[in-house]
């Protein structure tokens, strides 16, 4: 009998890259479905009981806050994850961008609602088509919302605009936060950056977030930029070419 | 008010889906699995919407989805998948077959919303009637 020829590196690697593709979202939806469950059931226990005192209802905030916390972690690492081990393969497609910003909108809402924070939406895209990966743009609006909403005290406003100029699209998060140290704006898009000041108040987060939507917004060929003042909030804005440069 | 059928093999999220869907003016049949759900539409008829988990024994929800749309009238139902898988080829796949993808944990507004979304042009063109 002729034995089969061992497999060659490439072909091992393929493997191993198979292998961990596949653990990665089995282990995401595993996390996910749970998650699922303690998350709908808090938000409606929240909602539904009249009876729960300030102190419950604070617990069980918390516990909802911790649990979407986690969830945002799950959808950073596996993001992360990905792009580590196949690259940013985006899938463009002509989209209106209200059919980009509408489905988002009331996540969004939500999630600043539990910040206690108001959310402003001045979209002025009117009825333009760009060409841009939806999931992906998606993600990094979420990302940026996410962030803002975890920077700003509440009481604050989470405004997110978008403007058409030129052959641009630009989409923008802003916040009424403590603003960014200029010695720190120059790193947030590194890679498991976590700025002292995130550090020093305990602000969750992995530091991958942003480097993770700066990549979104390269490979489209756009530009992601911030500005910020010391106490006078945060703006990043994603400045999408609305054809996509191939 | 659309008829909703909602099929997913976790009963907790299953509930979670009622809920949400019922308070808003839905009115909902559930399965845990596609043999009940395809039982339920040789029975009851077919739903305005499903909501379809996509991960689930025997048969997924995008096998569901297909077996769906081949019976007579069944392209009329509107699909959403809601579902834990969350890669870009699990959401590719789900739009492919023309549905809705959200995303586990959801958000009930959205859910609400894609349900409403998915039903309204219908509602328009009845009106034209």
């Amino acid at each position: 009998m002729v034995p089969s020829p061992l497999p060659s590196a490439e072909e091992r690697l393929a493997a191993l890259r198979d292998n961990q593709r596949a653990f990665l979202s089995s282990a995401s939806h595993e996390l996910r479905t749970p998650l699922t469950s303690i998350i709908g059931y808090l938000e409606m226990v929240l909602e539904l009981s009249g009876t729960l005192d300030g102190a419950d209802r604070g617990h069980l905030e918390t516990a909802l806050a911790a649990s979407h916390r986690l969830a945002d972690v799950i959808d950073t690492l596996v993001a992360s994850h990905r792009i580590d081990s196949e690259g940013l393969l985006l899938h463009i497609g002509r989209v209106e961008v209200g059919a980009l910003l509408d489905p988002l909108t009331p996540e969004f809402r939500q999630r600043c609602a539990r910040g206690r924070l108001e959310l402003v939406t001045d979209y002025r895209h009117g009825e333009v088509q760009a060409e841009l990966d939806t999931e992906a743009v998606g993600w990094l609006l979420r990302e940026l919302v996410v962030n803002a909403v975890k920077f700003t005290p509440p009481g604050g406003r989470i405004t997110l605009r978008s403007a058409v100029e030129g052959d641009e699209l630009g989409l923008s998060v802003a916040d009424t936060g403590p603003g960014i140290p200029a010695g720190d704006r120059a790193h947030v898009f590194e890679r498991f950056y976590r700025s002292p000041d995130a550090l020093d108040r305990a602000v969750a987060g992995t530091g991958l977030g942003l480097s993770i939507g700066k990549a979104i917004v390269d490979a489209h060929g756009g530009r992601l930029t911030v500005d910020s003042e010391p106490n006078g909030g945060t703006r990043v804005t994603a400045s999408l070419p609305i054809h996509h440069r191939r | 008010m659309s008829r909703v059928l909602a099929v997913d093999d976790d009963e907790d999220v299953l509930r979670l889906v009622s809920y949400r869907l019922a308070a808003a003016g839905h009115r909902l049949l559930t399965a845990t699995d596609a043999a009940e759900a395809l039982q339920i539409i040789a029975e009851r008829g077919l739903p305005d919407v499903a909501v379809l988990d996509v991960s689930m024994p025997d048969m997924t929800g995008l096998e569901l989805a297909e077996q769906i749309r081949d019976l007579p009238g069944g392209a009329d139902t509107s699909v959403i998948f809601l579902s834990a898988r969350v890669q870009p080829e699990d959401i590719a796949a789900g739009q492919e077959l023309g549905g809705r993808y959200l995303t586990k944990p959801f958000v009930a507004t959205a859910l609400v919303a894609a349900v409403e979304r998915a039903t309204a042009p219908k509602e328009v063109a009845a009106q034209g009637w």
